[in-house]
């Protein structure tokens, strides 16, 4: 089994995690082209590139909603292959893109994590809501009636309520403005320094990319094409017309 | 007491409102007429033929053929459960043949043997009239039960992956969507038994009181029908969701892509 803490207290550093010439279709299409990348336990990396290069199909692969056509990915030496499925999505969390509230309040999504391991005891969400700057008076209201930006600060509370060591983000502050997208950074990256939490945000923010990830990948095409830190990247990156087209 | 059914004669009479109706609707151009028309004349032949094979069939009075008759009654009620489905037609006809085969076998063996006693069981003027019944009833429930499970897993993708990333299984994922399916199936023969008396005479009920059968006796034949419809339903749907679940999930739960 895996130790798989749900608290969020503090502990031991996980192991990397290890792609390893990870090529992957969707729907027929080869999508990603043998990609080696390693992102080292508790990093912060940002994924950004054109769209249509994989990267939101990258993020499917790392808890396994959709496995590689080819090549492995590794959590330290072990493929992820080999482990639970269950309690490796409990371990490896995902935020997607623009993300729809589960049918219910506000506590039943936080809940549902733990509903469906067999958890009766009530809990206090309270907590959860103002780490990602929502209001905690929230907990009763219908989740369907939060506005775009709410539920993608509510999809990070629920992802975060199994006690990840990494987790995917697609695009996790694309409908929030400035100061709440960097708020959400800011609690990601304390995440990051209490827990040791692996985040992997795709963004297509320019401004945003340095406040979620201290290091950058480039993907295009489906195929790594610059990588380093993030500030570095940007520069080179800058000259690309995707990033100016959607920067800002 | 007993009315004597209507001979031909009084069925052309009969057929008199319904010839006014379509003159009416031809006149003022509102169409129907050509499927009325095609429809009554359908109803007769195929009732007329179904005659014929059931006169045949009691006739016989022999196990074997009663039991043939009662697998092509199955075999169509599948095949109709696939045809209202968008795809995957024949696969989700075999599985219907299934569960559809298994809950009524249940319901069937338990109504003939403990709750009519019939000797013998397989006596087709009452073993086929009532798996007709049943099955003709249920089958509805279970082709709703399969198009809903497709269509709500198809518009809730995105919820059903997310419930998948938080560590849930297949089953726990695509919950909603398999209640969702159970109500579609389940609702039409609730409505049926909460109005049943109240809103309408059950049609089984006015059969057997148009033939002179005692009021009472008409009655428990119609609970012991309801009773069969609802459980062939309820039993046939769980079994079928069971088999449809495995086509939209890999084994290592995940939601695969549209099929």
């Amino acid at each position: 089994m895996l130790p798989h803490s749900r608290s969020s207290a503090a502990r031991a550093p996980d192991e990397p995690l290890i792609f390893e010439r990870i090529s992957a279709q969707r729907g027929g299409t080869e999508i990603l082209h043998a990609i080696n990348l390693s992102f080292p336990a508790g990093s912060r990396t940002t994924l950004i590139g054109p769209s249509g290069a994989g990267k939101s199909t990258l993020l499917r692969l790392l808890n396994r909603l959709s496995d590689p056509s080819e090549g492995r990915i590794l959590l330290g030496n072990i493929p992820i292959l080999s482990l639970p499925v269950m309690a490796l999505r409990r371990r490896i969390g995902l935020v997607f893109q623009t993300p729809r509230p589960l049918p219910g309040t506000v506590a039943d999504n936080l809940a549902f994590a733990h509903v469906i391991t067999g958890e009766t005891a009530e809990r206090d969400f309270a907590e959860s809501l103002i780490e990602v700057g929502l209001d905690p008076s929230w907990l009763d209201r219908d989740a369907s009636g939060l506005s775009g930006g709410e539920r993608q600060r509510l999809a990070i509370a629920v992802a975060l309520q199994t006690g990840p060591s990494i987790l995917g983000l697609d695009e996790p502050t694309s409908a929030l403005d400035p100061s709440a997208a960097r708020k959400v950074a800011e609690a990601l990256r304390r995440r990051s320094e209490r827990d040791g939490l692996t985040t992997i945000a795709v963004t297509h923010n320019r401004d945003q990319t340095p406040w979620l990830g201290d290091r950058t990948v480039v993907l295009e095409a489906g195929r790594v094409v610059d990588e380093g830190p993030t500030l570095d990247v940007l520069a080179r990156a800058d000259e690309s017309f995707w990033l100016k087209e959607n920067g800002g | 007491m007993k009315t004597a059914a209507p001979n031909w004669l009084g069925l052309a009479w009969a057929a008199l409102p319904l010839a006014i109706s379509m003159i009416l609707l031809a006149w003022r151009r509102l169409g129907q007429v050509k499927s009325l028309a095609i429809a009554v004349v359908r109803l007769v032949v195929q009732l007329w033929m179904l005659g014929i094979v059931l006169k045949a069939i009691f006739a016989a009075n022999n196990v074997w053929i009663v039991l043939l008759a009662a697998s092509v009654m199955l075999a169509v009620a599948s095949h109709t459960v696939g045809s209202r489905q968008p795809s995957a037609r024949w696969t989700i006809r075999l599985e219907a043949l299934i569960a559809m085969g298994l809950g009524i076998a249940v319901t069937m063996a338990i109504s003939v043997k403990l709750a009519l006693r019939l000797e013998p069981w397989y006596s087709p003027s009452t073993f086929i009239p009532l798996l007709g019944m049943i099955l003709g009833n249920s089958v509805t429930g279970i082709s709703l039960a399969a198009e809903r499970l497709a269509s709500d897993l198809k518009a809730d993708r995105d919820l059903v992956e997310q419930r998948l990333a938080l560590g849930a299984t297949s089953r726990q994922a695509a919950m909603p969507a398999l209640r969702a399916a159970v109500r579609a199936s389940l609702t039409p023969v609730i409505n049926n038994m909460m109005i049943a008396g109240i809103v309408a005479i059950p049609g089984m009920t006015t059969g057997q009181l148009l033939a002179g059968a005692d009021v009472l006796e008409a009655l428990r034949y119609q609970i012991l029908v309801y009773l069969g419809i609802t459980a062939t339903a309820a039993m046939s749907t769980l079994i079928l969701l069971g088999l449809r679940l495995r086509h939209y999930f890999t084994a290592a739960h995940q939601l695969r892509s549209e099929s």
